[in-house]
């Protein structure tokens, strides 16, 4: 009989593949099935890569027939947003323009880390053109649609990786995170996802949008598979000129200690204002289930989220200035006039966001000698409608697209390590997420919180069966 | 000293052709829009206190 993987997380198909329980191949095989069938309806992948998939497949298989140790994440299919490298491919980040591109040479760093790992790439997600987006909108691909109700927004700008992991058609995928394009889309999509520290795991060979902010980063449906994902990514690499000098730290042999003596508290100011209510419930239920009474303020939030708005205006428009010369109406209409608009912006307004981000990281490592753990929304609201253009959030109206990240875009500005969990309140068919924040190269302490809290069935990822 | 004023029209028409950038009337409202936002954000920003010898973030090591 063969074993149903679909609900299987990636280290229980591991599991599963290791002890004979079934092959690599027929877990690729009905991955594929899966993209087949439910795909037209969720818009998740832009490219299917069948061929190699199986070919993979059959090497583990080979691999394990003969004795062979094999990886942790063995047999398991994962995909990658579209601004990952894909032997064979060009890189087309969300756009049309970048189709045109000779095809990819190689592997992202990531993905080979993943496969060598025992991983297996099926295939390429749907993004926001560029990743300057949080709807996961794609005017070109369609958009990425929320899994548990295809009416309404998977989130971005890595739409296609929650998406596809929600919808249960992989359980791994890769994003990036340059102000909550990770977080967002788990978020609404009700899935884990992890945004490392700023300079911790390569970047190379992957498109980039913001280089002062951009983060890539696992999203699953548990807190194990992202572990493990992250500990099979880590790592100096000579590819990756921005990647910092900071030495490797595994975080699955912690992940299960506990909360033990950690000092949580929940951001107060900033982060309890400008949201719907079940943003602050999803928190307060969260702070309940870790015994946290304690609020803390991390200064000067709504500036930090300024600064970090204006950088990516103008680091977005310098990288995209050519083609914004010479194929403007190639692009999507939201991203094209934002990034227009960043191209204008006075260098003085930079270099202050830039100094305001130095002062910015030492209050939070001021905070940071007294708490563990930050607690915080991951977006002010559920998911909105497909399509929307304006929400009102704390009586003011204001436009979707930019806005859905104003919890997220002050955390990564400073580069913090956060992980994502899915919070499910009032019998709502929507889930929304939960940001566990940590110091910088503490992604453990993240994942433990996350886990405590998904042990106890106060976090989970169950997966969609809209489509 | 002189407030600073900011007319995201008037600043559209003057910089794009240094740019060479063109803006169409179907971007124009657009662009305008994105212009406010930003430089609401950057007057915001401006009253933040920093010193002369904060560093930016990204500093250069040779």
């Amino acid at each position: 009989m063969t074993l149903a993987t679909e609900d299987l997380s990636a280290a229980e198909i591991a599991a599963a593949v290791k002890g004979g329980k079934t092959s690599a191949r027929e877990v690729v095989q009905a991955a594929l099935s899966r993209i087949e069938a439910h795909n037209g309806a969720l818009g998740a992948f832009t490219d299917v890569t069948a061929t190699r998939a199986l070919a993979k497949a059959d090497a583990i298989d080979a691999a394990g027939a003969k004795g062979e140790a094999l990886g942790p994440l063995a047999g398991a299919p994962f995909a990658v947003k579209n601004l990952f490298d894909i032997a064979g491919l060009p890189t087309r980040a969300g756009s049309k323009i970048n189709r045109d591109l000779p095809p990819a040479a190689a592997d992202a760093t990531l993905t080979q880390r993943l496969q060598a790992a025992g991983a297996i790439l099926v295939g390429a997600l749907n993004m926001g053109e560029y990743a300057y987006d949080f709807t996961g909108e794609n005017i070109h691909d369609g958009p990425s649609r929320n899994p548990h109700d295809t009416r309404y927004m998977s989130g971005g700008s890595s739409g296609g990786s929650g998406t596809a992991v929600a919808g249960g058609l992989v359980p791994l995928a890769l994003g990036s995170d340059t102000n909550g394009s990770i977080r967002v889309p788990s978020s609404l999509c009700g899935i884990f996802g992890l945004k490392p520290t700023y300079g911790r795991l390569s970047r190379a060979r992957s498109f980039p949008f913001v280089a002062s902010l951009d983060h890539l980063g696992p999203m699953a449906r548990s807190v194990a598979d992202l572990a493990l994902a992250y500990d099979a990514m880590l790592g100096a690499d000579a590819d990756d000129p921005a990647q910092a000098d900071v030495a490797p730290h595994p975080v699955t042999p912690s992940l299960d200690e506990g909360i033990g003596r950690l000092r949580i508290a929940t951001l107060g100011g900033y982060f309890a204002e400008t949201g719907e209510p079940a943003a602050f419930e999803a928190v307060a239920r969260i702070a309940k289930a870790l015994g946290v009474e304690r609020t803390v303020e991390l200064p000067e939030a709504e500036r930090a989220r300024a600064a970090a708005y204006l950088i990516t205006m103008a680091e977005g428009a310098a990288l995209h200035l050519d083609r914004l010369r010479a194929r403007a109406t190639d692009f999507d209409p939201d991203v094209r006039d934002r990034l227009i608009a960043g191209a204008m912006l006075p260098g003085a307004w930079i270099v202050k966001a830039q100094k305001f981000r130095s002062w910015f990281r030492a209050q939070a490592a001021a905070l940071f000698k007294d708490v563990d753990v930050l607690l915080a929304p991951a977006t002010p609201c559920r998911a909105p409608r497909l399509g929307q253009k304006t929400m009102v959030l704390g009586e003011r109206e204001m436009l979707v697209r930019p806005n859905l990240g104003l919890f997220t875009q002050p955390i990564s500005f400073i580069g913090l390590p956060v992980a994502s969990v899915p919070v499910w309140t009032g019998g709502e068919r929507l889930p929304i997420g939960v940001q566990i924040i940590a110091a910088p190269w503490r992604e453990d302490l993240a994942l433990r919180v996350a886990r405590a809290l998904e042990a106890r069935g106060i976090v989970s990822a169950p997966i969609a069966k809209a489509a | 000293m002189t407030e600073p004023i900011f007319n995201a029209d008037a600043f559209i028409e003057a910089t794009a052709p240094l740019l060479g950038l063109v803006v169409g009337d179907g971007s124009q409202a657009a662009v305008k829009t994105h212009l406010d936002i930003a430089a609401r954000y950057a007057a915001l920003l401006e009253g933040a206190a920093i010193a002369d010898h904060e560093e930016p973030a990204p500093v250069f090591t040779p």
